[in-house]
């Protein structure tokens, strides 16, 4: 008691400090929110990359009359011989029409609507890893075989997926981004009103010999205990926020299987250990901020 | 010396202590004392002229090496300047704390020091509970504890009884004894007296009188 070491500058007390643990907290939550989006996004485009490469739907459009209706199975039967002979790949697997349905279920729904439907039929093709196949040829021969039936290997719709990905990684960088200014822009008014207030101090301090350094060491001091409380707060908030939306999309079992991918954030470890740095790099930032603020402000004085 | 559009406050002050000696800076209120004591402690910069400190012209140091000549200067400022939030030993132990001081060695020399300026029974007393004359010992205190080499002291026995000046001003002898070289403003004239030091006399911005010439170089 008799040895505490006090600070040398009557910060703790200041009004301009006093709102800036909120302030920090809210910056915390918004960006731990935004970079778990950021995350979620890749991770997402990731699942179906993953999911989807290697694959390759053919489509064969519904019978439209009754003659191409009796033939449908037998021209089935012969592009699912010509893919098995195609180089590269490695299965093709026609799906029947109730599988076909199957899939349509989950949006659609089960009952007489969906059996009305025309529904083209699906070959599920599996591709040999790095085989190289010329899908231009293919897609010519199967053409001359069923006219009508397409080849989809995914790309245009794993393009579009990356591309909302990329938006939304955007958003989120963009949003982290204003964050970070607007947690740099309150540290340094917090800072300079600090300075303004304690100026005689300051002024004290200087003539005694104090280094800009010294003083600036006081101001961090006091940004560093500040953010920590602010970073606790909101990391402890957004982690709360993250656990309860984690736990929503896991129990998301009863929803189509895309959907309930798709909403899932589907984080892992490696991300929750990158959400927590945020917190550690928002209090890096306002220690660093404030040290700054007050060695140019200082450099200023005479 | 002037403030902006102001009336010149030093003008033609030219003179040089010798490292080592004593001496006070006599004149009536608004003499300039208190400016010169600034310029010297490097709280203002002169608007013409040239000062000279520890063998460097002032006008060519760098900002950044300001921090290292204010240590070797202590004062002891007419209105106190002390923080108000520290204890009487944290504002005492602060130019130590500044100048990198071991805490064992600050916990050695404040007390002693706070002890022979009568205020050992103060040590956690906050400044706003002490008298001025307490206060003004604690800024004395504040100013010698780093030793420095030049010690400026403006009024600092304005507010003390008589026993408790000459005891600071015993004080000032021993550290000039030691080597510090001590200028001390004062208006009062029988202190000055009571002690055989030379005098640098302001009157009116102008160095005058037998000190002022004797000291100036």
């Amino acid at each position: 008691m008799f040895w505490r070491r006090h600070s040398d500058l009557p910060l703790r007390g200041d009004a301009s400090s006093r709102f800036l643990p909120w302030i920090v907290a809210v910056m915390v939550f918004l960006a731990v929110l935004a970079v778990a989006g950021l995350l979620a996004a890749q991770n997402v485009v990731g699942r179906w990359q993953w999911a989807l490469s290697g694959t390759l739907t053919v489509q064969v459009p519904p019978p439209t009359d009754a003659k191409t209706a009796a033939t449908l199975e037998g021209r089935i039967g012969q592009i699912v011989d010509l893919l098995r002979r195609t180089p590269g790949i490695a299965s093709a697997t026609p799906l029947s029409e109730p599988e076909t349905r199957a899939l349509l279920e989950p949006w659609l729904g089960a009952g007489t609507a969906i059996e009305e439907l025309p529904l083209p039929r699906l070959i599920d093709v599996t591709l040999i890893p790095n085989a190289g196949v010329d899908f231009a040829a293919l897609e010519g021969r199967l053409a001359a075989l069923a006219p009508g039936a397409t080849l989809d290997d995914h790309g245009r719709w794993l393009g579009d997926l990356v591309r909302l990905a990329q938006s939304v990684e955007a958003v989120a960088a963009a949003i982290v981004a204003l964050v970070a200014l607007a947690a740099v822009a309150a540290v340094v008014f917090a800072v300079r009103t600090g300075l303004a207030i304690h100026r005689e101090v300051i002024d004290v301090l200087h003539l005694i010999g104090a280094r800009d350094s010294y003083i600036a060491r006081e101001f961090a001091r006091q940004a560093f205990t500040l953010s920590l409380l602010g970073a606790l707060l909101g990391a402890l908030l957004a982690g709360g926020a993250l656990a309860v939306l984690q736990r929503m999309g896991q129990g998301l079992d009863g929803a189509p299987a895309p959907m309930a991918g798709m909403l899932s954030l589907g984080l892992e470890m490696a991300d929750w250990i990158l959400l927590a740095t945020v917190p550690l790099v928002a209090i890096l930032l306002s220690v660093i901020t404030a040290r700054l603020s007050v060695i140019r402000a200082l450099s200023r004085l005479v | 010396m002037r403030f902006r559009d102001g009336p010149t406050v030093l003008e033609e002050v030219s003179f040089f202590l010798q490292s080592g000696s004593f001496h006070f800076l006599t004149g009536p209120s608004g003499a300039g004392k208190s400016t010169l004591l600034k310029i010297i402690y490097l709280g203002l910069k002169p608007t013409s002229g040239r000062v000279r400190l520890f063998d460097r012209d002032v006008a060519g140091i760098a900002r950044a090496e300001l921090p290292a000549l204010r240590r070797k200067i202590g004062v002891v400022f007419q209105d106190f300047r002390l923080l108000g939030h520290l204890s009487v030993l944290d504002n005492v132990a602060l130019p130590l704390r500044i100048a990198g001081a071991k805490e064992a060695l600050i916990r050695r020399h404040v007390p002693e020091l706070l002890d022979w300026v009568g205020l050992g029974e103060h040590v956690n007393a906050l400044p706003a509970t002490l008298s001025g004359g307490q206060q003004q010992r604690v800024a004395i205190a504040r100013a010698v504890i780093g030793r420095p080499k030049l010690l400026l002291a403006d009024e600092p026995t304005g507010n003390v009884d008589d026993q408790i000046a000459m005891r600071l001003l015993y004080l000032f002898e021993e550290l000039n004894r030691m080597g510090t070289t001590v200028m001390i403003a004062t208006h009062n004239q029988g202190l000055v007296d009571r002690f055989s030091y030379p005098q640098l006399h302001l009157r009116g911005g102008r160095l005058i009188g037998p000190g002022g010439d004797s000291a100036a170089a």
